[in-house]
């Protein structure tokens, strides 16, 4: 069975948008926006919102839920997804490495099913919502392994289809041009303007400690059982320089400091590590204030 | 009475004082989502039970069971819900999802509530598998606390505990966490699904001096953001001040007045237009209309014992002078003074607003017109004192 994270990053995007408007931030980049979640509440708010990230799978459910503004899956649309259709091909087997470890026979099946089908969605819009969609599936039957008699038993396709429809309801328009896009965090920051920078940095290390859910999506996105998101991170400036502490601080100062043109950067860190970001902020920025609202949310927003 | 004078005498009745005010504060906010009365209390004192098998201490069922009185207080003002904007469903689905963040924003307005009541007003609504609303926060993200509240609602929206119990264990894993569920159905078996009433704990609450003031001020601004009537409640409460100061009311009347002129807008909040929008302020035909209303907020003020000094003043506003009002018929003396008094501020302001924004006939002043219905509508002494008290003032 596997470990799942007791606790994982909180953002609490309505906190972040009330710090967003004590500053009259209209617009936001977040570069490592993980699920982009947040960034499609501060949207239905009214804000432009810019994403980026070094893993696909957090972009494609950007494209569904930040930059697509009116496309949803149909009912019909969702049952081409979320069953085996008559006279296509599949590669029932694809996911045949996590059989009995992860997951079932059947469930293996379904994702191979349900990764064919999702890549021969029509648009990124529609593609982005069933990924989102179908890692709620994923998350429940990670999560039924670990509590087999309290949660019940769902046919994989119902369960799929539950999920993937309530994707609907997140898909708004703003009438503003919102992006995400797939890159490392200074090609995200120097690529965009706005009111706002957001940064919750990885923490040291990130891709060791990486939830499973999260490889594991990506992994089933690529079509890969094997596939690791180690060379991600790796590649990025966070994972070149994340060994020490000394890199880590260096790492995130730098991109303080390729952020000039922002005139509000928003570091959201815990209590515990408040230390060291502040430091580094009050190096890059001249107004720094501290918002605590909780001990694991802690804003550090810097200004000019 | 300490209630409606906003002093106290020791800490522990300020402290009651403060949570009546509260709770008046979530009553309201369950009507104008629809609840009925005594949803919020119900729901806070459920989930304090289950969070109390689940092992919390008392402090934090304390807390709970005040986010649970509060946790509708967001919807005043929703837009997903007032009465000024008609959106589509969609766009009003969206809206609404904004009532928990709403609340806790009041809720960190308000000091001497228990620390984490506003984040558990802010999360209540959030389900386990990232779904819920407005973080989408999943799993452990998601405090225990606002779970149980969660629970604790769905248990309270079934009518049958029966069907409750096996709706929230089907949503176990997804809306809620199965070990949070699996306290539930331990609270479940132990009480048979009955919810006994928790009284409210007033000693979890450390109100300053100001609190009960601060608490009905953000009250009445809440129920007029509802009504689409900003600043309102506030123009009310001073004009009725200052009339009273010259009738020389006593201070307990003064401080009945004063709340009734902040809460009387409650009335208003589930109808589609404001009474003036519809009739004449001095108009017969308006009659009903008026009643109706100043009924709806007697009801919902007097439900709670503490306020029940509250409802005659509030249900006579739409009362005449010369006893051809509604609901009662009263008639001169009979009217509670606040009452009389009350009658003529709301008229005159709606009076005012309408002439500002030219939707009533422009020929007489508001308070000419206002002369022309004493001894008919309203009691000629409060005109008078009204009038001399708006002329001092200018």
């Amino acid at each position: 069975m596997i470990e799942l994270h007791e606790r994982t990053r909180r953002i609490s995007p309505t906190r972040l948008h009330e710090v967003l408007k004590r500053y009259d931030a209209k617009s936001l980049v977040d570069p490592f926006m993980g699920i982009p979640t947040h960034l499609n509440y501060l949207k239905r708010q009214g804000l432009a919102v810019h994403g980026g990230d070094v893993v696909e799978w957090f972009v494609r459910v950007g494209e569904g839920v930040v930059v697509n503004d009116f496309t949803i899956l149909k009912d019909n649309e969702v049952a081409e997804i979320v069953e085996m259709l008559p006279g296509r091909i599949y590669a029932t087997d694809m996911f045949k490495a996590w059989e009995g470890v992860f997951f079932s026979e059947e469930q293996c099946i379904y994702l191979g099913v349900w990764h064919d089908n999702v890549r021969n969605l029509r648009s990124d819009g529609q593609t982005g919502l069933a990924i989102l969609g179908l890692w709620y599936v994923l998350c429940y039957w990670l999560q039924k392994a670990h509590y087999p008699d309290d949660m019940q038993d769902i046919p994989p396709s119902e369960l799929a289809w539950n999920y993937i429809r309530q994707t609907e309801k997140w898909v708004a328009p703003n009438l503003l041009r919102n992006t995400c896009r797939q890159a490392d965090v200074l090609t995200t920051i120097n690529h965009q303007a706005a009111d706002a920078l957001f940064l919750a940095p990885p923490a040291r290390n990130t891709f060791r400690t990486a939830d499973a859910r999260i490889w594991m999506w990506e992994a089933w996105w690529q079509g890969n059982p094997y596939f690791n998101i180690e060379h991600y991170y790796r590649d990025s400036l966070f994972g070149a320089r994340s060994a020490d502490e000394n890199g880590y601080a260096r790492a995130v100062a730098s991109v303080l400091s390729s952020a000039q043109q922002y005139p509000v950067i928003v570091m959201q860190t815990t209590e515990q590590k408040m230390h060291e970001f502040e430091g580094l902020l009050r190096n890059a920025r001249k107004n720094v204030e501290i918002l605590a609202p909780h001990p694991y949310e802690v804003y550090l927003v810097g200004t000019s | 009475m300490t209630l409606f004078q906003g002093t106290a005498s020791t800490p522990s009745e300020t402290a009651e004082a403060f949570g009546h005010m509260v709770s008046l504060f979530g009553a309201v906010g369950d009507y104008a989502l629809g609840n009925p009365a005594g949803y919020g209390p119900r729901i806070g004192s459920l989930a304090a039970a289950i969070a109390q098998i689940g092992g919390c201490e008392p402090q934090e069922c304390d807390t709970i069971h005040v986010a649970g009185t509060l946790h509708g207080i967001g919807a005043l003002g929703n837009g997903g819900l007032r009465k000024s904007d008609a959106l589509p469903p969609r766009a009003a689905m969206m809206e609404r999802w904004n009532i928990p963040a709403t609340g806790a924003l009041i809720c960190e307005h308000i000091s001497g509530l228990p620390k984490d009541t506003a984040d558990l007003v802010r999360w209540h609504a959030e389900a386990w598998d990232g779904t819920g609303y407005p973080d989408q926060l999943r799993w452990h993200g998601i405090p225990r606390a606002a779970q149980f509240l969660h629970i604790a609602e769905m248990f309270a929206e079934h009518d049958e505990p029966e069907d409750a119990l096996v709706r929230i264990q089907e949503s176990s894993g997804r809306i809620f966490s199965p070990g949070e569920v699996r306290t539930f159905v331990m609270w479940f078996h132990t009480f048979g699904g009955e919810i006994e009433p928790r009284e409210f704990p007033f000693a979890a609450l450390t109100p300053d001096a100001t609190s009960i003031t601060k608490v009905l001020t953000l009250l009445s601004e809440a129920i007029d953001a509802h009504n689409g009537t900003r600043g309102r409640a506030d123009r009310i409460a001073q004009r009725s001040a200052a009339t009273a100061a010259l009738l020389k009311l006593n201070a307990h009347e003064s401080g009945l007045l004063n709340a009734c002129a902040r809460l009387f807008g409650i009335g208003e909040m589930s109808s589609a237009e404001l009474e003036w929008h519809r009739f004449d302020p001095l108009a017969g035909l308006g009659r009903e209309l008026r009643a109706t209303h100043a009924n709806e907020s007697a009801q919902i003020v007097g439900a709670l014992p503490p306020f029940e000094e509250l409802m005659p003043i509030l249900r006579a506003r739409g009362e005449w002078f010369d006893g051809t009002g509604l609901p009662d018929r009263l008639r001169s003396e009979k009217i509670p003074m606040p009452a009389r008094i009350l009658s003529v501020c709301i008229a005159h302001d709606a009076l005012d607003e309408a002439h500002r924004t030219h939707i009533r006939d422009d020929r007489t002043t508001p308070l000419e017109r206002m002369e022309s219905a004493a001894g008919t509508q309203f009691d000629p002494v409060v005109v008078r004192a009204y009038t001399d008290a708006l002329k001092a003032k200018a």
